[in-house]
C-alpha cells in the first residue's frame, strides 16, 4: 500500500520527468494530473504579472492545495517563477477582509452588504459628476467591462481610470502614434526566433523571468541569441548579457536617434521597406498622436545632430557601442527583437522614446518576420485585456473605440441600446488629474469628491503621495471607498472597505502581454462574507436603478445589466444569492466582443477560451467552423486582415496603410541632480515581490526570501557617505523622505550618483519621494528618475 | 512537509555534470529521475514551503547546475 508522502512523490516525479522531457526533447508529452482522491484540477492563468502563465490548481475541500506549471499552455511550457508556484498561497494570508466595514467616528465598523451598496448610492446620487471609479490591470475583463459600463453608459462622467496609467499609458500612446492602433504587433512567439534581444531599460531576469529563461534556454540548447541590455543600473539580466550598455537616465532618446542617425549615416537603412510602409511624422505643439508629417530629408537633417560623440555626451553610451548597435540593425539578415517594460514607459518621454523604438526598427526594416519586432511587456495581468482591450480609461470605450469621437459613442450607445446622447464626449480626468483634484478642497477646484478603488493600492503605488493622496485624507467631504482582499494602506485609509473575492475564488478572464485572451473558473469560494468585484459594480448599478437614476436603463427601459438565462428568463444578478445562477462573465463577455471588431482585436465566444490556454487576438472564424488566433500583426503570412501587401497597417493614422516613423528630441528631465539633491532615484521591483506586496508579502516563504524593501547604492557612494551595508539611511527628494538601510553589491548594482530602491514594501512608502510629473501625451508619471539626497541616519 | 517538481539543467561539460550528480545524490531531501539530454528531473522534499524555496536557491548555485526550474508545488498541509 502506497502511502501518502509516497504517492506525493512520485506523481510529483511524474511531472518532472514530463517536463524534462518536454523541455530536452521538445517533446510535447503531457503530464497527467495528479489522480489523489479528492483533489481536482482546472487551469487558470497566473495572478501576478503581465506575462499570463498559466497554472493547474489542485483543489481539496474547498482550498488550493496545490500549484503545477500547467503543460499545456504555450506561455510558460509548464514552467513557473518563484512567484507563480506559491500563487495559491496568496489566498490565504491571515487577515483577509470579511465584512463591509464602514468609518464611523475614525474606527472602521462592521456593516451589512446592503448598507454598504445603499452608501456608495448614495455618494454618487449626492454629486454624480464628483464620483470616479479607480481600478486597474488586475480587473479582470468582466470586471472592468462591467466598471466602464457603469461609468460610461451609466452615471455618464467618464471619470474612471486605472493603475495601468503608471505603468504602460507610454506604449499605449506609443503604438497608436506609430500604428495607428494599440498592442504590439508580435508576441512571445519572437523570443524564440530572435537572433538579438536588445533589452531597452528592463530586468526580465526578475520581472517576467519565465519569458526570459524561454531565451536562456534557447542558448542553453546551443542557439546563438545575442543579448543585449541597455540599463541604468547592473541587474540580474546584466549577467545573462552579451553586452551591458550603461546609459545616463534618459539618455535612451539620445541612443536610439543615434541608431537612426547611424543607419542614415551608412546607407544601411531598408529604402524598400520605408518607400512601401512608411511615412514620418515630427511633433506638434501641443503635442498630439497624430503629429505632422515631415519629409525623409527633414528627418535626416533632424537627425545628423546625433553624432555617436553628441550621443555619448547625452547617454553616456560609448561611440563604439553605438557604431555595434547601428551594425546590428543594419544587417538584413539577423532578426531583432527588442523589448521593454517600464524603462520606456515610466518617463516623461515615455511616448516619444517608444515611437523612436518602433522607428529604429521601421526603419530598418526589422518589422513583420518572427523575431523581428519591437515588443512592449505588461506588468499586470490584465493591463492589455482589461485596461487597453475593455478600454477602462478616462477617454476609452471598449475595443479601442473613444469618447472622443461621434462616431466611437455612436457605435457604443447602439450596442448598449443607449439614446444617442448618453455617452459623454468629454474625457474624464487622467490617474494623476483624479487624484490630484480628489486631495483638493471643493472650493479649490477639487471637483472629485468620492473614488471607489477595485483591485489596486495608490496609497502606496501613486507617485508624489505627499500630494496625490494623503491630502485627501483629511478634507472634510472627501470619500475614499476601497474594493480589495486584505488590508492595504489604502482599505486602511478608506471611509468604506468592502471585502473582495480574489483570482480564483471567482470566474474571470484576463488578456496578457501577447493580446492572448484567457478564461477560468471560480474553484473555491471567497472567505466569510467576501464577493466578486464585479457583483459589487452591478448591485450599486442596480441599487442606483432602483432609486431612480435614469442611466441605469437603457433606451427600452432595461437595467443595464439585465441577464436572462438559457430560457429566456431575467436572472437578478444583483442579489449574490442569484449571481451564480448564471454565468455573468460569459454574459457581459459575448457583449463586449461586439465591440473588439471596430478595431480588429476580434474576440471568440466565450466558449473557445474555456478550451483553450488562451488566444491572441484577433481571432477569425475559419470556414470550419473554428476560431484561428493571430501570432504576427500587419503581417499578411499571418494576419487575415494584412490582405494588400506583405505588410498593412491597416490602422494608419495617415489613412494609407502606412506607420509613422518619427523623429522627437532628446530633452532633459524635468529633474535632475543639483547640489541640493545630487543623487539619481530609480524604483521598480524585485523578484519575489509583485507591486506594493499586498500578496506576495503575506507569503511566508516569498517574505523571507525578500523581508524589506531598501536601497541600492553604489559602494564608492557608500563610502563617501560613510556608510555601511545595512545601515539606515534617510532618502529625501523635494516632496518627501523616508529611511531604510542600504544594500551595497546586492540584487542590483547602480552607478556611482543612482540610488534603486524597490516598491513592494507598504512599511517604506517610496513614492513619498518619486514625482508625479507625466508625458504629455500618455500621462503616465516618472517613477524612475528623480532627486534626492541621500545621508545616513542619525546615531542615538 | 511540501514536495516540489524540479527540473535542473545541468552543465554540458562532461566532468562538473558528472560530479554534481554525486553530490544531488547523495542529498536525502533530493530524489533523482532519469536524466533526458541536460534536463535532470528531480523531487524535492522540504520541512516547509520556505525550507523548499530555500532548496531551490541553494541548488541553482550548485557548481554542475545551470538553472532550476519549479514545475509543481504541492503545499496542501500549509494551505
Amino acid at each position: 500500500m502506497i502511502d501518502r508522502r509516497a504517492f506525493l512523490k512520485a506523481t510529483a516525479m511524474a511531472t518532472a520527468t514530463a517536463a524534462a522531457a518536454r523541455l530536452a526533447l521538445h517533446d510535447v508529452a503531457e503530464a497527467e494530473p495528479r489522480t489523489e482522491a479528492g483533489v481536482t484540477w482546472d487551469k487558470a492563468p497566473c495572478r501576478f504579472c503581465g506575462t499570463g502563465c498559466h497554472v493547474q490548481v489542485g483543489v481539496k475541500g474547498g482550498r488550493v492545495v496545490a500549484i503545477a506549471g500547467d503543460q499545456k499552455a504555450e506561455v510558460n511550457k509548464g514552467l513557473l517563477c518563484v512567484k507563480g508556484y506559491h500563487v495559491g498561497l496568496a489566498l490565504y494570508g491571515t487577515d483577509r477582509l470579511t465584512r463591509p466595514l464602514l468609518r464611523k467616528n475614525g474606527k472602521l465598523e462592521p456593516i451589512t452588504w446592503a448598507q454598504a451598496i445603499d452608501v456608495i448610492a448614495d455618494r454618487v446620487l449626492a454629486n454624480p459628476a464628483g464620483f470616479a471609479i479607480y481600478g486597474s490591470g488586475q480587473w479582470t475583463i468582466p470586471e472592468g467591462y462591467a466598471a466602464q459600463k457603469l461609468i460610461k453608459a451609466g452615471i455618464g462622467n467618464n471619470q474612471i481610470d486605472p493603475n495601468a496609467r503608471l505603468c504602460m499609458a507610454s506604449a499605449v500612446t506609443g503604438f497608436l502614434s506609430t500604428y495607428g492602433v494599440d498592442e504590439p504587433a508580435g508576441c512571445y512567439d519572437d523570443l524564440d526566433r530572435c537572433d538579438v534581444l536588445l533589452i531597452w531599460g528592463n530586468n526580465p531576469a526578475e520581472m517576467h523571468p519565465v519569458l526570459f529563461s524561454r531565451v536562456i534556454d534557447r542558448r542553453s540548447r546551443g542557439q546563438q541569441v545575442v543579448l543585449i541590455d541597455l540599463t541604468t543600473r547592473r541587474t540580474r539580466t546584466s549577467g545573462f548579457c552579451d553586452r551591458t550598455m550603461m546609459f545616463k537616465p534618459h539618455g535612451d532618446l539620445a541612443i536610439a536617434n543615434g541608431i537612426a542617425h547611424l543607419l542614415l549615416e551608412r546607407g544601411s537603412w531598408d529604402k524598400a521597406f520605408v518607400d512601401k510602409y512608411c511615412n514620418f511624422r515630427k511633433r506638434t505643439e501641443p503635442p498630439t498622436l497624430d503629429g505632422q508629417a515631415m519629409t525623409f530629408e527633414e528627418y535626416r537633417r533632424e537627425l545628423a545632430y546625433y553624432t555617436p560623440a553628441k550621443v555619448e555626451e547625452l547617454s553616456g553610451v560609448s561611440p563604439a557601442d553605438l557604431g555595434y548597435l547601428a551594425d546590428l540593425f543594419g544587417d538584413r539578415k539577423l532578426r531583432i527583437t527588442s523589448l521593454w517594460c517600464m524603462g520606456m514607459n515610466q518617463h516623461t518621454r515615455g511616448t516619444a522614446i517608444n515611437d523612436l523604438v518602433h522607428g529604429v526598427h521601421l526603419l530598418s526594416g526589422h518589422f513583420g518576420k518572427p523575431g523581428d519586432a519591437p515588443t512592449s511587456l505588461t506588468g499586470q495581468p490584465s493591463a492589455c485585456g482589461t485596461v487597453r482591450e475593455v478600454g477602462t480609461v478616462a477617454n476609452g470605450l471598449p475595443g479601442g473605440l473613444v469618447v472622443t469621437n461621434d462616431l466611437h459613442r455612436k457605435e457604443a450607445a447602439a450596442i448598449w441600446n443607449l439614446p444617442a446622447d448618453r455617452i459623454s464626449a468629454k474625457p474624464g480626468y487622467h490617474t494623476v488629474e483624479m487624484w490630484r483634484r480628489f486631495s483638493t478642497p471643493k472650493d479649490q477646484g477639487g471637483d472629485i469628491d468620492t473614488i471607489w478603488v477595485q483591485v489596486t493600492n495608490p496609497a502606496r503605488s501613486l507617485p508624489n503621495l505627499n500630494t496625490l493622496f494623503a491630502p485627501s485624507r483629511k478634507i472634510p467631504g472627501k470619500f475614499l471607498i476601497v474594493s480589495d482582499v486584505y488590508p492595504t494602506a489604502t482599505a486602511m485609509a478608506a471611509d468604506l472597505v468592502l471585502p473582495s473575492a480574489m483570482w480564483v475564488e471567482k470566474n474571470g478572464m484576463f488578456g496578457n502581454s501577447e493580446r492572448r485572451t484567457q478564461q477560468w473558473f471560480k474553484m473555491v469560494p471567497p472567505p466569510g462574507e467576501a464577493r466578486d468585484d464585479c457583483w459589487q459594480t452591478i448591485a450599486v448599478a442596480r441599487r442606483l436603478h432602483d432609486r431612480g437614476h435614469p442611466g441605469m436603463k437603457d433606451k427600452d427601459g432595461k437595467f443595464l445589466f439585465h441577464v436572462v438565462d438559457p430560457k429566456g428568463v431575467p436572472v437578478p444578478i444583483w442579489d449574490w444569492a442569484r449571481y451564480y445562477d448564471v454565468n455573468v462573465d460569459e454574459h457581459l463577455f459575448e457583449e463586449y466582443r461586439k465591440f473588439s471588431r471596430f478595431k480588429h482585436k476580434d474576440l471568440a465566444p466565450y466558449r473557445e477560451y474555456v478550451a483553450a490556454r488562451g488566444l491572441r487576438w484577433p481571432v477569425v472564424k475559419q470556414p470550419d467552423g473554428t476560431w484561428r488566433e493571430t501570432r504576427f500583426r500587419f503581417a499578411k503570412a499571418d494576419d487575415p486582415y494584412a490582405t494588400k501587401a506583405e505588410i498593412q497597417f491597416y490602422h494608419s493614422v495617415t489613412k494609407d496603410d502606412r506607420a509613422l516613423i518619427w523623429f522627437h528630441p532628446w530633452e532633459a528631465p524635468p529633474e535632475t541632480p543639483d547640489q541640493e539633491f545630487p543623487f539619481w532615484l530609480c524604483t521598480g521591483r524585485v523578484l519575489e515581490h509583485w507591486h506594493t506586496g499586498t500578496m506576495t508579502m503575506r507569503i511566508p516563504q516569498l517574505a523571507r526570501a525578500m523581508p524589506q524593501a531598501y536601497c541600492e547604492m553604489n559602494r564608492d557612494d557608500a563610502r563617501k557617505l560613510g556608510v555601511a551595508d545595512g545601515e539606515v539611511v534617510v532618502i529625501e527628494s523635494r516632496r518627501g523622505k523616508l529611511e531604510l538601510p542600504v544594500w551595497l553589491e546586492g540584487r542590483g548594482q547602480p552607478p556611482p550618483g543612482t540610488v534603486f530602491v524597490p516598491f513592494f514594501d507598504e512599511s517604506i512608502a517610496i513614492n513619498l519621494a518619486t514625482l508625479d510629473a507625466h508625458d504629455p501625451l500618455s500621462k503616465q508619471p516618472d517613477y524612475k528618475k528623480c532627486a534626492v539626497r541621500v545621508r545616513r541616519q542619525s546615531r542615538p | 512537509m511540501v514536495v516540489s517538481a524540479l527540473v535542473l539543467l545541468l552543465s554540458p561539460e562532461p566532468e562538473r555534470r558528472a560530479r554534481v550528480l554525486v553530490d544531488l545524490a547523495a542529498d536525502p531531501r533530493l530524489t533523482l529521475g532519469t536524466l533526458v539530454r541536460d534536463r535532470l528531473p528531480v523531487v524535492a522534499e522540504a520541512a516547509s514551503a520556505g525550507d523548499g524555496a530555500a532548496l531551490c536557491d541553494e541548488l541553482a548555485t550548485c557548481d554542475g547546475v545551470v538553472r532550476v526550474d519549479v514545475v509543481a508545488i504541492d503545499f496542501e498541509e500549509h494551505a
